[in-house]
């Protein structure tokens, strides 16, 4: 196992520096954990849903995406936002496109970039520019070239872009034939068939075409978006799995078209720890889909059977964003969903391959019940040992005047909870000092200005973009781990884990945190691909383990310095 | 039922209400913009609140009003008004914590529900809804207390009760403190006298997979999917669906009557909503379908072909319209010419290429098209250029996700009749297991293992459905069939003399039954030439086995 040291704590954006050192002692419990900077940091972007105020198209409620990727090498997040657009554009619409922005915070630290802004479009240079309808996003290094390549889910045909490692990526789509040509929406890449490579999960929504379109009411008894299940046109998902001459659709093969859904969100990983990966699929109004992976030759969907397809009460709710963690630290990991208004966001906990719904004992159904969760992702925010929850919220029916949150219809405020330990969370409301809301869809989580905290991105529907930068009074300290896969041999499963000792009335107790290394989880989205852990006061790094996917062991990695990213190789 | 189950006035200690102003009627914004029938009722109970604004019972109405029509909030505030006027009414506060629940409020729902709780003990509804508000708030201890008392609650009414709901409620207690076996024994009792009750089918899914039984779970757990969070009669439900109205509430209303087999009420209030506005197509579209519930082919088809002309893009109505003129065609082929057949071949096939063109990604439009297909398929001789066809569509209609209840089993019964056996077994055994509940589905796997001479997990598969329905007789002659088919006659007869007890009413059981032990005394039928006695290879097996599999049409 080699470890390369590579330090990259304080390689700031220009906004914020202030910011740094109060957190680094500050320990106000009133103190917000966020701060919107998205316009003074240049990420100048606005999310287009192209629906007229008479039209409700159902397509037209449920974007946009974004990813955060370091495309270009260069240490730091870039930013890729997925953006919808027109369906069928009128005479002289011209679509709007997917955008690249260069996180500009490596230029600015070496000086080449004075002055300038913390991110700049680099669309155009880079080739990225999308037009389709677009919903999610998914990156990974697919051909093992040392860079991330990205792969975008439209309504219609998606798209593959190959990095060509110079800045620039080339559609490859027809010659990988991934276009799929249905509506999909969240994606993801892992190893299916565990011979290292990455191969590719597409989640697909309703087999959409305006022809299915029909006319629904809001709450309010006022013509508004429809449930999908007004169209009883459900769709299967798509697993391309590659081989020596690129990717082919497996989905038959492997008995992903016998159960079909509304799908929107999916996470990988080896839930039952047999060595090889599973998928989730969340669906929306239909039962969820867990694909146990039999090793090479078959997936079954094992949801209903092991109890996360459905909630407590028999009943499938809306399922939107989705991650796999490991929240009460035992080493197998529990699922997380978000879910429409009147239903909690669902906590199903992993009890040795099988789950059931605990929701209520984690303090995270109550406030969700009002609110329509999309993009989510656990996160050790404040560094205190604890992993925290961002949801990002927004309506797919407008509540009425009484029931709303501003102008837009469709707003709703976001969610904070602070972990409290176990599967125990308090709600901190929205987490900023000012109102952050809107029609959140897509929120990807990561480490944007690299100083050792989580930042959330979020999309919300026909607005401009929210970029969270942490600035949560930080408890105790961290530590960042950037996996890298061998040739053929991708790091994307790998499960790392922490052991941090304190002392305790004289006794050396030792605990693990488990993080799932795969950018997949939330809605819409990919997030930074680096493990990070927040280490309580008092705790002591004593060891850090990787299991690499198609493992079932863990190998040691030597050394890791606190404060810091580190690189570990394969 | 539900009618002798009243809240009693109970009021709670509290503040009285200073004597001041009365509370203004609350009001809702944008009512002209809402559906005319809900406003015309909103502002009829306005009025009479505002010409009576002392009235507690005249703000509680109005409340009714809003909460009926899932205007939440307004709901709340004029319980609020109620409750304030009526000497914090423990009846009032109920309704307001149910609104508050619905609005997305549990924290204050739940406040206001013990509240109300507390005073009325005797409410089963109200013990049972406390229940399941503290569970999902993780109060153990305090929803089993809850739903105990909703039990004995039930127990004192003047005409003792034992709703499910409450006993339901009581099990997701025991699951949640880990207990299986006494919530199992609650829940089967439950599940056979409301065999449509699908919480209590879920919640016996997780105590069989807990207790090991993995078969018998899977089954109850896809009988309850699907299911909701259900309740001891509500007192004030009849008003509130009183005044739930507007369009879509009496949509909603014609499709349940439909559902519930009352076609004729539901014929007439659709035929007076088309006074309003005959070009309709939703109405249309609905009144096409009871008509063609009523056995009126002809009625049918002339509607559905209305409603197609006031909405020609919708696939719905060309599948069901395509799906109605081959059921005539099927039915009236004799009376038929062939100018008149092939009219109707052409229209339903228009029907399905206009429904793929409109949505070429929707698997039912496929399916369809595997249908019109398959309609003119002779299943003894299968024209090979047709079979490809139909199960080209029906294959796509499965790739595009297509959730038609019979699609695995029409895919396997056109690789049947197309001679690919595999392919038959395989989507027999998806089948089956898409349906594990369903003792047809098994029957219909059993058949094709027969047909490909797998005898042993024909037997296996004849069981199952036995074990899913054991006292329906079909299923329970269907498997003595297959086991006087594999020469296990001590079984055969085992069985056959259970069923001549408990289906004794039944001639047609007694004269099989007969039949079985005069196989297994004899070694074969009156007149019938005996079976080989040579431990039956594959080929007797197969002769002798029930049929393979075709799908109905």
């Amino acid at each position: 196992m080699h470890v390369l040291p590579r330090l990259r704590s304080a390689l700031l954006l220009p906004v914020g520096l202030a910011a740094l050192s109060l957190s680094a002692q500050g320990q106000d419990p009133a103190a917000p954990w966020f701060q919107e900077e998205a316009a003074s940091a240049g990420l100048d972007w606005k999310h287009v849903s192209g629906a007229p105020a008479d039209r409700h198209w159902f397509p037209e409620i449920m974007g946009g995406g974004v990813a955060l990727l370091d495309y270009d090498g260069d240490g730091d997040l870039d930013v890729y936002f997925v953006q919808s657009g027109y369906l069928i554009p009128e005479d002289g619409q011209t679509s709007p496109t997917n955008r690249l922005f260069k996180n500009m915070s490596v230029e600015r630290v070496a000086g080449e970039n004075p002055g300038g802004a913390g991110f700049v479009d680099v669309t155009e240079t880079a080739g990225v520019g999308d037009d389709g309808y677009g919903m999610g996003v998914a990156c990974g290094d697919y051909d093992g070239d040392g860079d991330v390549d990205l792969y975008v889910t439209n309504v219609g045909p998606n798209r593959f872009y190959q990095n060509q490692g110079n800045g620039t990526f080339k559609d490859i789509t027809a010659r990988l034939k991934v276009g799929d040509g249905r509506w999909g929406t969240s994606t993801a890449f892992l190893d299916a068939n565990s011979d290292g490579k990455l191969d590719l999960f597409v989640v697909n929504n309703l087999n959409w075409s305006p022809g299915i379109e029909t006319p629904c009411n809001n709450y309010r008894n006022k013509p508004d978006f429809c449930s999908p299940n007004n169209y009883n046109a459900q769709s299967t998902d798509v697993l391309f799995i590659q081989g020596r001459l690129g990717y082919s659709d497996y989905s038959r093969k492997r008995g992903l078209h016998l159960t079909a859904g509304n799908g929107l969100g999916v996470a990988c990983a080896d839930y039952d720890s047999d060595g090889d990966t599973d998928i989730y699929v969340a669906n929306d109004a239909t039962p969820n889909a867990l694909w146990n992976n039999n090793g090479k030759d078959n997936f079954t969907d094992v949801a209903l059977a092991g109890g996360c397809a459905v909630n407590s009460t028999g009943t499938p709710e809306a399922g939107m964003g989705v991650q796999w963690v490991d929240v009460n630290q035992d080493g197998w990991f529990d699922l997380f969903m978000t879910h429409i208004r009147r239903e909690t966001n669902t906590f199903y906990m992993n009890r040795k391959g099988r789950f059931r719904d605990m929701t209520n004992m984690t303090g995270l159904g109550p406030d969700s019940v009002r609110l329509t969760g999309f993009g989510m992702g656990f996160h050790d925010f404040n560094l205190d040992g604890r992993l925290d929850l961002y949801v990002a919220n927004g309506a797919v029916q407008a509540w009425g005047r009484d029931e709303s949150y501003g102008e837009d219809p469709y707003a709703e405020p976001n969610l904070l909870y602070r972990g409290l330990g176990g599967t125990r969370f308090e709600s901190l409301g929205e987490g900023t000092a000012s109102p952050v809301v809107g029609s959140s869809r897509g929120a990807a989580f990561g480490d944007i200005d690299n100083d050792g905290d989580v930042d959330v991105v979020v999309v919300d529907r026909d607005a401009h973009v929210k970029l969270l930068r942490n600035v949560a009074p930080r408890a105790g300290s961290w530590l960042g781990v950037e996996l890298r896969g061998a040739r053929f041999k991708t790091a994307v499963g790998a499960v790392v884990r922490l052991e941090t000792s304190s002392l305790i009335e004289g006794e050396v107790v030792t605990t693990s945190q488990y993080r799932l290394a795969d950018p997949a989880y939330s809605y819409l989205a990919s997030n930074d691909p680096r493990v990070h852990f927040g280490i309580a006061p008092g705790h002591e790094v004593s060891g850090l383990f990787v299991r690499w996917p198609g493992s079932t062991e863990e190998t040691k990695v030597e050394g890791p310095t606190t404060g810091s990213y580190i690189t570990v190789q394969r | 039922m539900i009618s002798h189950i009243a809240i009693a006035s109970v009021t709670l200690l509290g503040p009285m209400p200073l004597a001041q102003d009365p509370p203004t009627p609350v009001s809702v914004e944008d009512i002209d913009n809402m559906d005319p029938e809900i406003s015309a009722l909103i502002a009829s109970v306005l009025a009479q609140a505002q010409a009576d604004p002392a009235s507690g019972t005249a703000h509680a109405e109005l409340g009714l009003v809003y909460e009926a029509n899932t205007l939440y909030h307004a709901a709340v505030r004029s319980y609020t008004n109620a409750i304030a006027l009526l000497d914090n009414s423990a009846e009032w506060i109920y309704r307001r914590a149910v609104a508050l629940d619905a609005s997305g409020d549990p924290i204050a729902a739940l406040a206001d529900m013990r509240k109300s709780a507390d005073a009325l003990k005797n409410t089963p509804v109200i013990q049972a809804r406390l229940g399941a508000m503290l569970l999902a708030q993780g109060d153990i201890q305090g929803a089993e207390s809850a739903f105990m008392q909703a039990i004995t609650a039930e127990a004192k009414q003047p005409q003792p009760v034992a709703w499910p709901q409450s006993r339901v409620g009581l099990c997701q207690v025991r699951i949640a403190q880990e207990s299986w076996i006494e919530p199992s024994e609650i829940l089967e009792r439950i599940v056979v006298e409301n065999p449509g009750y699908r919480h209590a089918h879920y919640l016996l899914g997780l105590c069989y997979m807990e207790l090991g039984r993995e078969a018998d779970a899977n089954a109850h757990l896809q009988a309850g999917v699907n299911a909701w969070p259900e309740y001891p009669p509500d007192p004030h439900q009849p008003r509130l669906d009183k005044y739930s109205v507007g369009f879509h509430r009496r949509m909603m209303g014609i499709e349940n009557m439909l559902m519930g087999g009352q076609v004729e009420p539901a014929i007439q209030s659709m035929t007076e909503m088309l006074v309003a506005n005959s070009n309709n197509h939703a109405v249309l579209h609905l009144l096409g379908r009871a008509h063609l519930m009523t056995g009126n082919l002809d009625l049918g088809i002339e509607t559905l072909r209305k409603a197609e002309s006031a909405h020609p893009q919708s696939v719905d109505i060309k599948i069901e319209l395509g799906t109605a003129l081959m059921n005539r065609m099927a039915i009236g082929i004799t009376d038929m010419d062939l100018e008149t057949r092939q009219a109707i071949v052409n229209e339903f096939t228009t029907k399905a290429q206009e429904a793929i063109s409109i949505a070429p990604n929707l698997g039912r439009a496929h399916y369809f098209m595997g249908l019109v297909h398959s309609f003119t398929l002779d299943p003894t001789a299968p024209d090979p250029q047709t079979a490809n066809s139909a199960l080209q569509s029906m294959s796509t209609a499965l790739q595009l996700g297509c959730s038609e209840p019979q699609l695995l089993e029409r895919l396997a019964s056109l690789y049947a009749q197309t001679g690919r056996q595999g392919e038959m077994l395989r989507f027999a055994m998806a089948n089956a297991e898409r349906n594990m509940g369903n003792p047809s589905a098994f029957i219909f796997l059993a058949r094709a293992q027969f047909t490909v001479g797998n005898s042993t997990q024909a037997v296996s598969a004849a069981k199952r459905a036995f074990e899913l329905a054991p006292r329906e007789p079909q299923v329970a002659m269907f498997y003595v069939q297959t086991l006087v088919s594999t020469q296990d006659m001590d079984e055969a007869v085992r069985l056959a003399n259970w069923m001549s007890q408990v289906m004794a009413a039944n001639p047609d059981v007694l004269a099989f039954c007969q039949n079985v032990r005069e196989v297994a005394r004899t070694g074969s039928l009156p007149g019938q030439t005996p079976p080989k006695q040579d431990g039956g290879n594959q080929e007797s097996q197969k002769d002798s086995a029930p049929n393979a599999p075709r799908s109905s049409r």
